[in-house]
C-alpha cells in the first residue's frame, strides 16, 4: 500500500507541475463531450439532405424526415461527393421526381418512397441507434486515445529509468502500477462524467442514459483505456512509439467497431474480427442498456469487456514485472 | 576534503610536471568584461570579466549552480546575455558569430549524439558542419576518434557504447575538425576513473598541440591535475583567479596531522603545545587534530611526545591547502554542498 | 547552403529510419481508407465509390499528420541533444528548423504518394484523371504547410508533450470543421462558414471541384491560402526560434 499512495501522490504533484497539460486535457475533453453531445442534438431525424430543383417555388414537398434545400438550378457533382447532399431531385412540369445521388439503390428506393408520398411516409428505424449510445460511441476513439497520452509518467518512469528504484524498493510493484492506473483513470473519468452531467443539467439537452447508467459506462470506457494504455507503455520501450501506435489502433478499431455509424455487414472474415473488438462489446452493451435490456441479456458484454480489460492488465503487469523484477 | 598520507607524498600535483607554462601566451585571445545574466527574476551571471589566454587550460571551478555553464553558453554564442561584451582576437563575437564559431569545439555536458547512428557517422556530420570535406574530413574523423580511443568502433552504434565511451565521442565530434578553442562543459559527469584519465590526458594533450581549453567542472582533483589557471565562481561571481599554486599560497600557511591514537591515559595537550609551531591541538577520543605552522618541522617532536607519554599511534594523516579548502576559505562553505 | 544539405541529410536520415514513423506514414493511412472504404461500400452507387470519398478525405486528414511528424523530428528526446550541438556549431539558426520542416515535407509526400498510388492501383481511387498534376500539387502545398505548423508550434509552446497535445486538438478540430469525418452542412448556415476557418476545408472543396465539376476557380484561392499560411508558419518559426531552449 505503501508504493501506491506513494506513487499517486507523487503523480499527483508531477500533476501540478504540468498545470498547462492538465488545463489541455480538461479543454480536450470538455470539447469532445460537448461535440459529441450537441452534434447528436443538432442532427435532425431525417433520412438525407436533398437539393430540390422545381420550377415553382411552392412544390408543396415537406416531410419531417427530409432536409429539403431549393435550388434554381442542380447543384454541381462535388457537393453530392463531398455529402453537402444526398441527392439532387428535380421535379418536372409533369409532376415527376428525378433523382440523382452517388450514394446506394437502398437509399434511392427510400427516397423514391418518401416523395411518392411524404405525408404517409415512415423511415425504418427499428436498428437505428439511440442517443446515449450515440454520444458513448463517440467518445470510445477520443478516450482510448487520451490514455495514452495521460499514462505519460508512467512511461516517463520506464523511458528515464526511475521505475528500477521503484523495482529495487522494498514495496509491492503492482500497487506501483496501481496508481498509474488510477491516476489515469480519475484523470479521463473525472472530467469526463463531470462535464457531461453539467451539459446536461446546464443545457437540458437530451443524453439517453441515467446518472448510473452513464456512471457505469464511462467507468468501463476509462478503465478499458487506462488498461491498454498500461498494455502498450509496457511492451514499447519508447512513449512516443506507444502514443502513434496506440492512437492508430484506437482509431481504426474504433470504426471498425462502428463507434461512429453502424455499418452495413462486410464479409465474414471482417466481421469475425470486429465481434472481438472490445468497442463493439462496448457499443452492445450500451445499446442494451438503452434499450431496456435485463441484466441476463447484458451480461456476456460486461464479463466480456472486464476479461478484456483484466487481460491488459495482467499481460502488462507480467511484462514490466519480468523486465524490471526478476531482471534487476 | 583530501587527506593524503604521509608516505604517499603529495599525489595531487604528481602529473603537473607535463603541463609546459612556457607555452602559455601572454596575450588575451578572448576578453570578456561586465557579463550578466538573468533567468526570469533571478540574476545568474553577476559582472563577470575574465580573460582567456592562448594556449592555456582555464578551469571553472564552483559548486554546482554556481553559473559556469551559463558562462561557457554565453561563451559559445548560444545563449544571449543581458550586458557585457565578449571580444575573441579582438573583435566582438556577435558582429561575426558564425565565422567566431568556426574557431570553436564545443563538449556539452549532456552527451549530443545520435544514438542510432555509428560512431563514424556522428563525427563526420559534426565535422562536416564546420566546412570540412573530403581527405580533410577523413583524416579529421580519423584523428579525432584516434585520440578518443574509439577507432575500432568507428562503425558501432552509439547506442551500444559504455558511458565512458559516449563520453569519449562526445568529444570526438567537437575536435574533428581541430578548433582553436576548445569549451568542455563537465566532460566527465558519471563515468568511470578509467575513462576519466583517458580523458584527461587527452585534455592535456590537446593543449600541448596548442589547443586553448575551457572546462568546467566541480571536481577539484581534475582542476588539480589540469589546470594552468583557475577561475573560481559561486552564486554567479568570480570569487577567486590565478594559478592553482597562486591561489593555495594565500591560505597555506598551516599543516594539519590528524593521528589515529590509542592510549590508557588521555594524552596532555599542554605537552603538545610545548613544541614550537604548534597552533591548534584538539583531543576528540582516539582522534588527535594538530595544527601546526608550515615553515617549522614538528611532525618528529609530536610523535616523540606522544610515544614518551604511552600513547600507540595506529595511524598519521597530513593535509596541506587544496582547492576545495581554498573554497571553503573563500565562501565558507564546500564545494559539493 | 552546404551545411543545410547535410542537416536536411540527416534530419531525413531519422524520419526515414524510423519504422514506428513509417509504419504511421505508410500503413495506417492504408489501412485506413481501405477500411472505411470498405465499411461504407455499400451505401455507395457505382459512379463514385466509397473509396472515391474517402481516398481524398482521409488522405488529407493524413496529410496533418505532417505536423506531428515536424514536431517530434524537432524536439524528441532522441534528436533534441544532437541539435544543441547544431546551435553550438556555425549553421544559421534559420537552418536548423526549416531543415526540419523541409524534411517532414520530402518524408511525407514521398510516403503520401506511395500510399496514393497504391490506392489508385488497388480501388481505383478517382484522383481527378487528367487534373490528377492539379490535385498532386494542392496536396504537395498542404504537406508543406502541416509541416510548418507543427516546427512553429514547438517554437512557440517549447515542449515536445505540450505540442503534441496542443496539436492533436487543432488537427481534429480542422479534421471535424473541414467536413473530412462527416459533411457538416447539415448543421446549419453558422457552422458551414465557420467550417472555412480551417484550412482542411479549402483542400477538401477545390479538390472535389476539380475532380467532380472540372471547376478549377476554388483552385488558386485553396493555393493562396496553403501558400500564405506556409509562410507564415515559417516566419513565427523564424522570429521565435531560440536556439537557448535547446541548452
Amino acid at each position: 500500500m505503501i508504493a501506491f499512495w506513494t506513487t499517486l501522490r507523487n503523480n499527483y504533484k508531477r500533476m501540478l507541475e504540468h498545470k498547462s497539460r492538465v488545463i489541455l486535457v480538461v479543454a480536450m475533453i470538455t470539447g469532445a463531450v460537448a461535440a459529441a453531445v450537441f452534434m447528436n442534438a443538432l442532427a435532425t431525424d431525417s433520412i438525407g439532405n436533398i437539393a430540390l430543383v422545381a420550377p415553382e417555388r411552392e412544390d408543396g414537398l415537406t416531410s419531417p424526415y427530409l432536409n429539403v434545400t431549393r435550388l434554381d438550378k442542380a447543384p454541381p457533382l462535388s457537393d453530392l461527393v463531398s455529402g453537402k447532399y444526398d441527392a439532387t431531385v428535380i421535379r418536372k412540369a409533369s409532376g415527376e421526381y428525378e433523382i440523382q445521388t452517388i450514394k446506394s439503390d437502398v437509399f434511392r428506393q427510400e427516397l423514391a418512397d418518401l416523395l411518392a408520398d411524404p405525408e404517409e411516409y415512415q423511415p425504418d428505424w427499428s436498428g437505428r441507434r439511440k442517443v446515449g449510445t450515440t454520444i458513448v460511441g463517440f467518445l470510445i476513439m477520443f478516450i482510448l486515445m487520451q490514455g495514452t497520452t495521460m499514462m505519460l509518467f508512467f512511461a516517463e518512469d520506464r523511458e528515464h529509468g526511475q521505475i528500477r528504484r521503484v523495482a529495487a524498493a522494498p514495496v509491492s510493484f503492482a500497487g506501483y502500477l496501481g496508481a498509474h492506473c488510477v491516476y489515469t483513470f480519475l484523470i479521463l473519468f473525472v472530467p469526463t462524467l463531470v462535464i457531461l452531467y453539467l451539459i446536461r443539467f446546464l443545457t437540458g439537452v437530451a443524453i439517453g442514459f441515467s446518472f448510473f447508467q452513464f456512471f457505469l459506462l464511462i467507468f468501463l470506457l476509462c478503465a478499458l483505456s487506462t488498461a491498454f494504455a498500461l498494455f502498450l507503455d509496457a511492451f514499447i520501450d519508447r512513449s512516443d512509439s506507444a502514443n502513434m501506435l496506440g492512437s492508430m489502433v484506437s482509431i481504426l478499431t474504433s470504426i471498425l467497431a462502428g463507434s461512429f455509424y453502424s455499418f452495413d455487414k462486410g464479409n465474414q472474415t471482417l466481421e469475425a474480427i470486429i465481434q472481438v473488438l472490445p468497442q463493439k462489446a462496448y457499443l452492445e452493451l450500451a445499446g442494451g442498456m438503452e434499450n431496456g435490456y435485463s441484466w441476463q441479456e447484458l451480461a456476456p458484454w460486461f464479463w466480456y469487456l472486464l476479461g478484456i480489460i483484466l487481460v491488459f492488465l495482467v499481460a502488462a503487469v507480467a511484462k514490466t514485472r519480468r523486465n524490471y523484477i526478476r531482471a534487476s | 576534503m583530501s587527506t593524503l598520507t604521509m608516505n604517499a607524498g603529495n599525489s595531487n600535483t604528481v602529473n603537473n610536471s607535463s603541463i609546459n607554462a612556457s607555452t602559455i601566451g601572454s596575450s588575451a585571445m578572448m576578453e570578456v568584461t561586465g557579463l550578466r545574466k538573468r533567468f526570469r527574476d533571478k540574476e545568474v551571471i553577476c559582472g563577470i570579466d575574465f580573460q582567456v589566454l592562448q594556449g592555456e587550460i582555464l578551469c571553472f571551478l564552483g559548486p554546482n549552480g554556481a553559473g559556469k555553464s551559463t558562462t561557457i553558453n554565453i561563451i559559445t554564442g548560444a545563449l544571449r546575455c543581458e550586458s557585457g561584451n565578449i571580444s575573441y582576437c579582438g573583435a566582438d563575437i556577435y558582429r561575426n558569430l558564425t565565422a567566431y564559431k568556426k574557431n570553436l569545439g564545443i563538449v556539452p555536458q549532456d552527451l549530443a549524439l545520435y544514438e542510432d547512428l555509428p560512431a563514424l557517422t556522428n563525427v563526420r556530420f559534426f565535422a562536416s558542419l564546420y566546412g570540412l570535406k573530403g581527405r580533410q574530413l577523413d583524416e579529421g574523423c580519423r584523428y579525432a576518434l584516434e585520440f578518443t580511443g574509439l577507432m575500432d568502433r568507428a562503425k558501432d552504434k552509439v547506442s551500444t557504447f559504455s558511458g565512458g565511451m559516449k563520453r569519449r565521442l562526445n568529444i570526438a565530434c567537437a575536435i574533428a575538425h581541430r578548433p582553436r578553442q576548445l569549451i568542455m562543459d563537465e566532460p566527465t559527469v558519471g563515468i568511470d576513473p578509467q575513462s576519466r584519465n583517458h580523458i584527461l590526458e587527452g585534455v592535456r594533450r590537446l593543449r600541448d598541440e596548442g589547443m586553448t581549453i575551457l572546462y568546467t567542472t566541480h571536481y577539484m582533483e581534475e582542476v588539480e591535475e589540469i589546470a594552468t589557471r583557475i577561475i573560481i565562481m559561486d552564486e554567479g561571481r568570480i570569487i577567486a583567479e590565478g594559478t592553482k599554486e597562486a591561489l593555495k599560497a594565500g591560505i597555506d600557511k598551516e599543516r594539519h596531522y590528524e593521528i589515529d591514537a590509542s592510549y590508557d591515559e588521555c594524552p596532555d595537550a599542554a605537552l603538545l603545545y610545548q613544541i614550537g609551531g604548534i597552533n591548534e591541538v584538539a583531543i576528540n577520543g582516539s582522534r588527535i587534530a594538530i595544527a601546526a605552522a608550515k615553515e617549522t618541522e614538528t611532525l618528529d617532536k609530536i610523535i616523540t611526545t606522544l610515544i614518551a607519554g604511552s600513547v600507540r599511534i595506529n595511524a598519521i594523516a597530513s593535509r596541506t591547502a587544496n582547492l576545495e579548502t581554498v573554497f571553503l576559505h573563500l565562501t565558507g562553505k564546500s564545494l559539493r554542498d | 547552403m552546404d551545411n543545410f544539405k547535410k542537416i536536411l541529410g540527416m534530419d531525413l536520415f531519422n524520419l526515414f529510419t524510423n519504422p514506428m514513423w513509417l509504419a504511421y506514414a505508410i500503413v495506417f493511412p492504408l489501412v485506413l481508407v481501405l477500411v472505411m472504404g470498405f465499411l461504407t461500400s455499400a451505401s455507395y452507387g457505382s459512379t463514385v465509390t466509397s473509396y472515391d470519398y474517402y481516398g481524398i478525405a482521409m488522405m488529407i486528414y493524413i496529410i496533418f499528420n505532417a505536423a506531428t511528424f515536424s514536431a517530434n523530428g524537432f524536439m524528441e528526446e532522441r534528436v533534441k541533444n544532437p541539435n544543441m550541438r547544431l546551435v553550438y556549431s556555425p549553421v544559421k539558426p534559420f537552418f536548423i528548423h526549416f531543415s526540419k520542416v523541409l524534411a517532414t515535407f520530402v518524408f511525407c509526400s514521398v510516403t503520401f504518394t506511395l500510399v496514393g498510388a497504391v490506392l489508385y492501383l488497388v480501388v481505383g481511387v478517382n484522383y481527378g484523371g487528367g487534373y490528377f498534376g492539379l490535385i498532386y500539387l494542392l496536396m504537395l502545398l498542404a504537406i508543406f504547410f502541416f509541416s510548418a505548423l507543427g516546427v512553429m508550434v514547438c517554437c512557440v509552446l517549447r515542449s515536445e508533450n505540450s505540442t503534441n497535445q496542443l496539436l492533436s486538438i487543432i488537427l481534429t478540430l480542422f479534421g471535424v470543421l473541414g467536413g473530412l469525418f462527416f459533411p457538416l452542412d447539415g448543421f446549419g448556415k453558422a457552422i458551414s462558414a465557420i467550417s472555412w476557418m480551417s484550412p482542411a476545408k479549402w483542400i477538401f472543396s477545390a479538390c472535389m471541384q476539380i475532380i467532380y465539376n472540372r471547376d478549377i476557380s476554388m483552385y488558386l484561392p485553396a493555393c493562396g491560402v496553403m501558400v500564405m499560411l506556409s509562410a507564415a508558419a515559417v516566419g513565427i518559426s523564424a522570429k521565435l526560434f531560440k536556439g537557448e531552449d535547446y541548452i
